[in-house]
């Protein structure tokens, strides 16, 4: 079992876009798809405020079908990531740190995908959930 | 789902409430739009509990939010094409 984290954006894809790439992920076998509170806290806010209402219900289902990571933001661990990403993507670089898990799935690939950030995340590998399916149906 | 308009309706009603049954509901139109509906109570109730378990159902605390953000438009349209397969 692979265990995956879903960062904020593939989650908020997700829930917003039934065929796009994030959606298959909750379709794939043999992998284990993690959230963290803050992501959790994240897109439920967006999605409150930016999708219609039959879009939360969606996104309480999806979420149904993650495990849900036991951990609180770590102020030491977000000043790590400070450093090696754009301030507002540090919370989330610094809770895929956090999890452990062995891929992260993110569709930021302006700022999670450079060389200093998958340095920051080393054992972790950071793929896209087209690259990721791809990947698992080898 | 049925629509019949209001002035059509006017003398059948107690027939029409008596086929609004579960999840089937009327729609009563005015003026050729859609004004108002039928619909039994039992399922309206049923709508009503759900929706406001829907809202009541949250993972945002106080302590977390100020480590969230707002997503821009900008950024939605990006991983939206990002997420294309």
């Amino acid at each position: 079992m692979k265990r995956i984290f879903l960062d904020s954006s593939v989650l908020f894809a997700a829930v917003n876009s039934p065929t796009g790439g994030s959606a298959k992920l909750f379709t794939l076998k043999n992998v284990t798809l993690f959230v963290s509170p803050v992501v959790l806290a994240e897109v439920e806010r967006n999605c409150r405020k930016k999708l219609q209402t039959y879009h939360l219900d969606r996104f309480f289902y999806l979420v149904s079908l993650c495990t849900n990571l036991d951990q609180q933001p770590e102020s030491l661990h977000i000043k790590h990531a400070q450093k090696v990403i754009h301030e507002k993507d540090a919370v989330i670089l610094a809770e895929v740190k956090q999890s452990k898990c062995v891929i992260v799935a993110s569709l930021d690939t302006k700022h999670f995908f450079t060389k200093e950030a998958r340095a920051f995340l080393k054992p972790t590998h950071i793929m896209t959930p087209k690259e990721l399916i791809e990947l698992c149906e080898k | 789902m049925t629509l019949i308009p209001i002035t059509k309706a006017r003398g059948i009603l107690g027939d029409l409430a008596d086929q609004v049954q579960g999840n089937d509901y009327i729609i009563l139109t005015k003026g050729g739009n859609p004004k108002v509906a039928l619909v039994d109570i039992a399922y309206l109730t049923r709508l009503q509990n759900d929706l406001s378990k829907l809202y009541k159902k949250t993972f945002i605390t106080p302590s977390l939010l100020p480590f969230t953000r707002e997503f821009s438009d900008a950024e939605v349209a990006s991983w939206e094409e990002n997420d294309v397969l």
